[in-house]
């Protein structure tokens, strides 16, 4: 009850809970929150006495920075793994700070609806973890809606049409493909190969062919500045620097950029197996459908060059990539409160009420 | 690739700067100052055809259709896209089997007659892919397609979605209206804690027991009643040979109505015992307190007869002309009168005050 008269003074919020970053997105305000999904933990007093106890000392950016490079009493963690909650009470308190950081309103405590995009893969347990994760943040009402509905809405996609529509979206943490008509999905896959498994390919590959370990911020920039997926004309270089194994003293050494390409050969035959297998599945018309007009590519791994020049060649279809592919999910989310607004939930087949 | 390009072109000019967009873009602005709007159209044509080198005009013919559109906005992605194929010698087929796209798609795309295609999303991956494979600078193309048309996302339903403004902390109709009530509700509770304190408190709990007993009358209380009723018959006939007990019956059974009608009944049946009752006599009302108790009592005529905060375990003893009016602020305190002995909230109540002695009046 005093809830329902908090709720009017918070806005909904739709958030993109994902593996590499978390992004809220508020009605009327677009995108308010662009952060790593990662928390630094501080171990309070001293470990001997057995009275420790734990605090935050950072989450987001400020606690991307200190992944890898933290002293003994900071732990800095990624709560989601794999699309999927890895720590339930790291991933509440980090909403928590996430929603409270996107009210700033002193006198009430947030009470706001909850939009939240979740893995179409994710089990029931996952699913159950996210939703009570959110409402121990302090959400009134959580509702879940699949990362391919979410990044199809987003990406503007007529999806409430009689027509097929096939959307990518590859993650942080979890590569979706879903085919979807009428507001619903036909088809959806997910598989557990995202941006994360890029940078781990890469630090695979580096330790094999230079016996150097770098680390997974080195691998990310890497993967940046010289990843790509299919050959291009120009050889790009970079210098990136980790330790020596055989030495044991930190080197540097140059990569190019059909080194990285050959590295991440093996998570991006997965991403097209994946896309190939969604395409023998689904109902011929829709199939047509998709032929027709293409897929789109949502997502941070669609900003990995040439990725849509990949997929067109392997799969003989036109790829486009969304406008803006990082935020279309969140974004989606938003426009699918507005129409729960307009319409009541059942537009959609979601979750949670 | 493209970016080099460019130096060459402007090298000939004489123009020996390294930063070749700014400048190339800077050149073409003041060629349009100088020429003014008819001959806007001109250092495009001139371009495309006195070169020969196919890379250079590509870039620079860009450059000033981006100036040009700001100007006129009149050339189309489509066409820039058409020159810029027709540049690199690129057959409609050459493109569609790059983009996987059917070659009336492309032809589509260079018509900019978007009425057959996809919506606006998959038209405008198209044109970003094409300016791709063309190696043209894919934002150039997009925002003359924005700049064109205003390219929305399709509504998700039948009916476009108005967006209704949420209602947020930061309204000033919701800010007045919070602290209007919270002043409120801060008055009230002022109210309710400095007014008449203790009396509010007990006049609660008795009133809310009685109503209970009203709307409740489960069969425990019917027979209560009912032996009361009992009782009362007997007492009655009684007094009608005694004049003086009358009173005593009346108030016994005030408590409950039924009770006192068939009371009244009684003593109609003896007219000749009201007007004993109606004597203005002085009669004692003893108070017993069992706790500590604020109370006010007052007589028939208004009189005060107490006020004041009695200790627990303690009588009072007071005279005066029935009813008396008695205001408490709880209920520990029993009341003896008439020689009978019963709590206070056994007595009927009227404006948060209880009345003893009251039928008699009443007749």
């Amino acid at each position: 009850m005093f809830k329902r008269v908090r709720g009017l003074f918070s806005n909904d919020l739709s958030i993109d809970l994902g593996t590499a970053n978390t992004l809220i997105y508020v009605r009327g305000s677009g995108i308010v929150l662009d952060e790593p999904s990662v928390v630094a933990i501080r171990q309070r007093g001293d470990g001997a006495s057995g009275n420790s106890s734990k605090a935050i000392a950072a989450v987001g950016s400020e606690a991307k920075l200190m992944l890898g490079r933290t002293p003994g009493h900071i732990t800095a963690i990624r709560p989601m793994k794999d699309g999927v909650i890895a720590d339930f009470t790291i991933t509440e308190k980090m909403l928590q700070y996430f929603i409270h950081k996107v009210h700033d309103n002193k006198y009430w405590h947030p009470s706001p609806r909850v939009l939240i995009c979740v893995p179409c893969g994710s089990t029931q347990v996952e699913r159950r973890a996210i939703r009570e994760s959110a409402a121990g943040a302090g959400a009134r009402d959580v509702y879940l809606i699949e990362e391919p509905m979410a990044a199809a809405i987003g990406a503007g996609m007529p999806v409430s049409e009689a027509t097929g529509s096939m959307v990518l979206d590859i993650g942080g943490g979890t590569t979706e493909v879903g085919i979807l008509s009428l507001n619903g999905i036909v088809y959806s896959e997910s598989i557990r190969t995202g941006g994360d498994r890029f940078d781990e390919a890469i630090i695979a590959y580096v330790r094999r062919h230079y016996s150097t370990i770098i680390g997974e911020a080195t691998a990310e920039r890497v993967k940046h500045d010289i990843g790509s997926a299919y050959a291009g004309k120009e050889l790009r270089e970079s210098y990136v620097r980790g330790r020596n194994l055989a030495e044991g003293i930190p080197r540097s050494i140059t990569l190019n950029s059909n080194e990285v390409l050959e590295a991440l050969q093996e998570p991006l035959a997965g991403i097209v197996s994946t896309v190939k297998g969604a395409l023998e599945k689904i109902p011929p018309e829709l199939g047509s459908d998709v032929a027709e007009k293409g897929i789109v590519l949502t997502g941070g791994g669609a900003l990995l060059t040439d990725i849509d020049r990949l997929l067109m060649e392997e799969t003989g279809l036109p790829v486009i990539i969304a406008d803006d592919p990082l935020t279309c999910v969140a974004r989606g989310g938003g426009r699918a409160l507005e129409m729960i607004e307009e319409h009541g939930p059942e537009v959609f087949a979601l979750e949670g009420l | 690739m493209n970016e080099k390009t460019p130096i060459s072109h402007l090298n000939d000019e004489g123009d020996d700067t390294s930063n070749s967009k700014e400048d190339s873009e800077k050149i073409s602005v003041a060629q349009e100052g100088e020429d003014n709007i008819n001959d806007s159209e001109t250092p495009k044509v001139s371009n495309q055809k006195e070169t020969n080198d196919s890379e250079t005009p590509k870039v620079s013919d860009k450059k000033e259709t981006e100036v040009t559109d700001v100007i006129d906005g009149e050339k189309s992605p489509g066409s820039i896209l058409r020159q810029a194929r027709e540049k690199g010698n690129m057959s409609i087929k050459h493109i569609s089997d790059r983009l996987f796209l059917d070659k009336h798609v492309i032809q589509a795309l260079e018509d900019d007659n978007y009425e057959g295609l996809p919506p606006p999303i998959f038209v405008r991956g198209y044109l970003r892919n094409y300016a791709k494979v063309l190696d043209i600078p894919e934002e150039n193309i997009l925002a003359v397609l924005d700049q064109n048309e205003n390219t929305s996302t399709p509504s998700i339903t039948k009916n476009p979605l108005t967006p209704n403004k949420q209602t947020s902390s930061n309204d000033l109709w919701h800010s007045v209206s919070t602290v209007v009530v919270i002043v409120t509700l801060m008055i009230l509770m002022a109210l309710w804690q400095f007014y008449p304190s203790s009396d509010d408190i007990s006049s609660e709990t008795p009133g809310a027991i009685n109503s209970d007993n009203e709307s409740w009358p489960s069969d425990l209380d019917n027979t209560e009643i009912n032996a009361e009723i009992n009782t009362v018959d007997e007492t009655a006939i009684k007094p009608a040979a005694d004049n003086a007990s009358t009173t005593t019956v009346t108030t016994t059974t005030v408590q409950s109505p039924p009770a006192v009608i068939t009371v009244i009944q009684q003593t109609e049946n003896t007219p000749a015992q009201v007007s004993p009752v109606l004597v203005n006599e002085e009669k004692t009302i003893l108070l017993h307190f069992k706790k500590r108790v604020w109370m006010r009592v007052t007589d028939k005529t208004g009189k005060q007869l107490y006020e004041g905060i009695s200790k627990a375990d303690k009588a009072l003893s007071l005279e005066g002309l029935p009813p008396f009016n008695i205001k408490v602020g709880n209920s520990g305190v029993d009341i003896e009168y008439q020689g009978e002995i019963k709590n206070i909230r056994n007595y009927p109540k009227e404006n948060k005050s209880y009345i003893i002695g009251a039928v008699s009046t009443g007749e």
